[in-house]
């Protein structure tokens, strides 16, 4: 009965009529805000919204949200954030006195899964020498294969080398000397350059041409809070990092929030838009209830059932927002079918579509919520099998299965 | 040596039926698998004591992979049920339901072992010769130029798995698919000896199940970088391919314990690259347009072929090879490569095209082949656990239709079959059980008689077990097949108001036929034989099963109930 109601009630979608560029942006920025609206940074809901809307406008039509960076600095106003067009990571390491160029204007970048330290390129290997030149000529072998690679990576002519396993100082220092920057940044900042600057990571030093080398524009250093930031510019890649400053950790965690509306921002330009504040699920509801008349017999009562759990969701909403449920629910049934919903600002409820307050039509899964709690129903018995310890014994035969009835 | 134990000695227990802990055991396995069995069947949820994989099932596939047995009785049961699903893939629950109720029922008897056996054995061979037989009355001839039957069949196994929880109109899909799939695999040329080909599933989860689909060829996944990066060639005719199953990664395999002596001047590795270096410009040199490897390429062998637009995909794995050396070979008994050596050019295969295929959020390379029998299901549904389920369901009704080609014959399902045979069974024993004794002077008629009901009621209450809601189970007394009526109904005496068709779906209420309740005791009749060939036609749906699996499920049934009642010690070893 219940996969016969998820069915054909699976989709309610409102079609927006097509809007203007304009119109579309402030209809995103809606979005992004009715988002952030329940989160720690509600208060910035309108500065981060239109930076939202601004970067996932801009990405490419795959809309790919892995290249959008977060990153979180200590000290400062959450609402000073600023947004990077390009990759930025925090400065790991750079020798004192070593003054590198705080700017890079159209570097090559050189993007490396080697290691370059000082030990043996095997484990386990043994080597037997007879005198001493020998072992002298196998130190300076090592130095000459360091020295060597670290040459074909000058000679590449790569300005700045990002390395995803560590380097030793040598090749730190090497570089310096050279003025080449280097660094080691974390793996999601590594993948999104490599993405943005149309490098390839390589895995060895051996052939570092033009083609595996990567490219920005700028590649620089600045200051943001009590950090240092190393960014790079890739106006052309569409590619962007938010660097969150704030002084406390609840707040910088709140990355999620703006990965959230970045996603429902994401998600409405690729489909199409419905009503939020659980305007669905009571019109889900008031469809059901309206079904369930058509229905002799008892499979009545179990379409009313489905029908009021799906109003638990409006309820909830209210509870959690401190308001009066029953109140509110009985003003949502008398307005059943006119596509209202909780309005959280005025303790009330309101037409939400007129209002913005819209949320993806993709996001409402109901059917799946349905068809799982069958699966559920259906089980009737959960076999545990015995622990694989060696001084358990199993008690006879009866015991093994332990059948316990929903 | 804290850790050592003295020896125990081993325990021998005699006669293990007649132990109240066995018979425990026997009841509780029973209810498991009877609960599981059929369309309305429950599900059972396994898992492990300590954590881990959750499995939620009612197919006897993986609920007895995933059960942990000791007991040895139970050991054997399972074994047996195991060993008929991995020949037949089908009725494994069919099978350890009867086996458990003949062992049940006949231990209510008292006659020796010895004898029931004997009686199993005859009466086995009776079932088996009437369904076999031209006169069985519940046996179908599925005609393949017509996909009706074959239909009906997939359908049968889908709606037989609650678990996957498809709609009326998913199960359309699917059985559809599913026959597709299967025509794919049959090669176009039906000469002589003729193997058919394999169907690859892909999984999709997350995804509507309509969004199921076959395509002919193999389906490679693919990054989408990379795939953007590898843009198919255009090319008119077929791509000349070379299939690698060794690694072209340039590692130097480990040389164990031995020594490696290396001149002065010579890099193992620039050598070894070198190799590969060679090997890419005589495949350059060869005309090779793909190059697939099992295992990793080397970025600059990559980056060669590259710039002499030949297509390189590797990391392709294990999984894939069987098929693609089929679906690449030029000739019988082409192996993949599997050396760095010079390559012959019989070592070549040939596919017709390549193209790049998008599903969901998955990417692949679509190899289509000249000509073949390799296919790939892309199975979609909503999580791992419905998928799971479907997945076995579809391999377990290609199985089935490979089987009904071999013995293109059906059985009545929805447990027709077996109250028909039950009637059929009572009927024989009573008017000739001369016929079923034979020249074998060491049982009486009186026993035959009693392990005869014994019998048909294990069978009956194999069928029963398809009722899980409490409803009634009825018997017609002519055909005698199996009609159920929901739980609570008014007693009629007009039975023709409150059914509608029967289990199987062949016959309907309106039909002047009398019914009476499956337990209760009744005069046997004989059940009509011979199905009416417009009886078949004019129902729209039919249920029904296949004859090879039922009847392989069938002899393994009553051979291990056989071996388990022969049981008189039982052997273990402690430590």
């Amino acid at each position: 009965m219940w996969r016969k109601i998820c069915t054909p009630r699976s989709s309610f979608e409102l079609s927006a009529q097509p809007l203007s560029w304009l119109e579309q942006r402030k209809l995103l920025e809606k979005c992004a805000a009715t988002a952030l609206s329940s989160k720690l940074i509600s208060q910035q809901k309108a500065f981060f919204a239109k930076m939202v809307v601004d970067v996932v406008m801009t990405l490419d039509d795959l809309l790919q949200l892995k290249m959008i960076g977060i990153q979180k600095v200590q000290d400062g106003a959450l609402g000073d954030s600023p947004l990077v067009t390009g990759i930025a990571f925090k400065k790991t390491f750079s020798y004192a006195g070593f003054e590198m160029p705080k700017k890079y204007y159209n570097p090559m970048i050189a993007l490396l899964n080697v290691e370059l330290e000082l030990k043996a390129e095997k484990d386990g290997t043994g080597i037997r020498v007879h005198t001493v030149e020998d072992y002298q000529a196998n130190v300076d072998a090592e130095w000459n294969m360091l020295y060597d690679k670290l040459e074909r990576i000058y000679r590449s002519e790569a300005k700045v080398v990002l390395f995803k396993l560590p380097i030793g100082d040598v090749a730190t220092q090497y570089f310096a000397d050279r003025d080449m920057f280097c660094a080691g940044p974390p793996e999601e900042d590594l993948k999104r350059t490599t993405m943005a600057c149309r490098g390839s990571l390589q895995t060895s030093v051996s052939v570092l041409s033009a083609d595996v080398l990567g490219c920005c524009q700028m590649f620089g250093e600045t200051q943001i809070g009590g950090e240092r930031y190393n960014f790079t510019g890739f106006p052309k890649a569409k590619t962007y990092t938010f660097i969150l400053p704030s002084s406390a950790q609840q707040f910088m965690e709140e990355e999620r929030s703006l990965h959230d509306a970045i996603a429902i921002v994401r998600r409405t330009i690729k489909d199409s838009g419905v009503a939020g504040g659980r305007a669905i699920e009571m019109e889900l509801s008031k469809s059901l209830w309206d079904y369930s008349r058509t229905i002799p017999g008892k499979q009545q009562l179990f379409i009313v059932a489905y029908a009021k759990t799906l109003e638990i969701i409006p309820r909830q909403l209210c509870d959690n927002a401190g308001f009066d449920a029953t109140n509110n629910l009985n003003k949502l049934w008398a307005r059943w079918g006119e596509r209202y919903g909780v309005d959280i600002n005025n303790e009330d409820i309101d037409d939400n579509f007129e209002d913005f307050v819209w949320e993806p039509a993709t996001g409402r899964q109901c059917p799946d919520g349905g068809l799982e709690a069958c699966l559920i129903v259906y089980i009737d018995e959960t076999i545990k099998n015995p622990h694989s310890t060696v001084d358990t014994t199993p008690a006879g035969g009866g015991a093994e299965f332990m059948a316990t009835p929903f | 040596m804290s850790r050592l134990e003295a020896k125990k000695p081993s325990l021998c227990n005699s006669e293990p039926l007649t132990s109240e802990g066995v018979r425990a055991t026997l009841s509780v396995w029973r209810g498991i698998v009877s609960s599981c069995y059929g369309p309305s069947g429950r599900l059972k949820q396994l898992h492990n004591g300590l954590g881990g994989y959750v499995c939620t099932t009612s197919q006897s596939a993986a609920l007895l992979r995933n059960l942990s047995v000791t007991h040895p009785i139970i050991k054997i049961l399972v074994t047996s049920v195991q060993n008929h699903v991995s020949c037949f893939s089908d009725c494994g629950l069919f099978t350890a339901i009867l086996c458990c109720n003949l062992i049940e029922n006949v231990q209510k008897i008292v006659l020796t072992p010895t004898t029931v056996i004997k009686l199993n054995k005859h009466l086995l061979r009776l079932c088996t010769n009437y369904l076999n037989s031209e006169a069985c009355g519940c046996r179908i001839p599925v005609d393949f130029h017509s996909a009706r039957i074959p239909l009906c069949l997939v359908r049968s196994v889908l709606t037989s798995k609650p678990a996957s929880m498809l709609t009326k109109e998913e199960v359309d899909h699917i059985s559809a698919l599913i026959l597709r799939t299967f025509l794919l695999t049959i090669p176009e040329n039906a000469e002589g000896h003729i193997i058919l080909g394999k169907s690859i599933i892909v999984p999709l989860k997350g995804q509507r199940v309509t969004d199921s689909t076959v395509l002919p060829g193999i389906l490679i996944e693919m990054p989408e970088v990379q795939l953007m990066k590898l843009l198919p060639i255009k090319k008119s005719g077929a791509l000349k391919v070379a299939l690698f199953c060794t690694t072209l990664s340039g590692d130097l395999s480990d040389t164990g314990k031995g020594t490696v002596v290396v001149p002065c001047g010579v890099s193992l590795e620039s050598a070894v690259l070198d190799q590969l270096l060679n090997l890419g410009r005589q495949l350059v040199s060869d005309h090779v347009d793909l190059v697939l490897c099992q295992k990793v390429m080397h970025p600059s062998l990559k980056q060669l072929l590259s710039a002499h637009q030949v297509i390189a995909i590797d990391r392709i794995g294990v999984t894939l090879m069987e098929p693609l050396s089929k679906v690449t070979v030029q000739k019988i008994g082409t192996q993949p490569i599997g050396s760095l050596g010079s390559i012959s050019t019989s070592s070549y295969g040939s596919v017709k095209n390549l193209r790049t295929a998008k599903f969901g959020s998955k990417h692949f390379f679509h190899l289509i082949p000249n000509e073949g029998t390799i296919c790939s299901l892309l199975l979609c549904n909503r999580n791992d656990t419905a998928w799971d389920e479907l997945k076995l369901t579809c391999q377990t009704a290609l199985h089935v239709l490979q089987l009904t080609v071999k013995e293109p014959w059906v059985l009545l399902g929805g447990g027709c079959t077996e109250t028909h045979l039950a009637a059929y069974i009572r009927h024989k024993t009573c008017n000739e059980p001369e016929s079923i004794l034979k020249d074998d002077a060491g049982c009486t008629q009186t026993e035959l008689h009693l392990v005869a009901e014994a019998f048909c009621r294990a069978l009956e209450s194999l069928a029963v077990s398809l009722e899980h809601d409490g409803g009634e189970i009825l018997t017609d007394m002519k055909y005698g097949h199996f009609w159920s009526v929901q739980a609570h109904s008014p007693s009629a005496v007009n039975w023709s108001d409150l059914l509608s068709r029967c289990g199987c779906g062949l016959y309907n209420s309106q039909e002047e036929l009398s019914w009476s309740f499956l337990r209760s005791t009744r005069h046997p009749f004989a059940p009509q034989t011979c199905l009416p060939r417009e009886a078949v036609g004019s129902s729209s749906t039919l249920t029904v099963d296949c004859l090879t699996a039922k009847l392989g499920g069938l002899q393994v049934a009553v051979e291990t109930a056989n071996l388990i009642l022969d049981l008189s010690y039982v052997i273990e070893d402690k430590n």
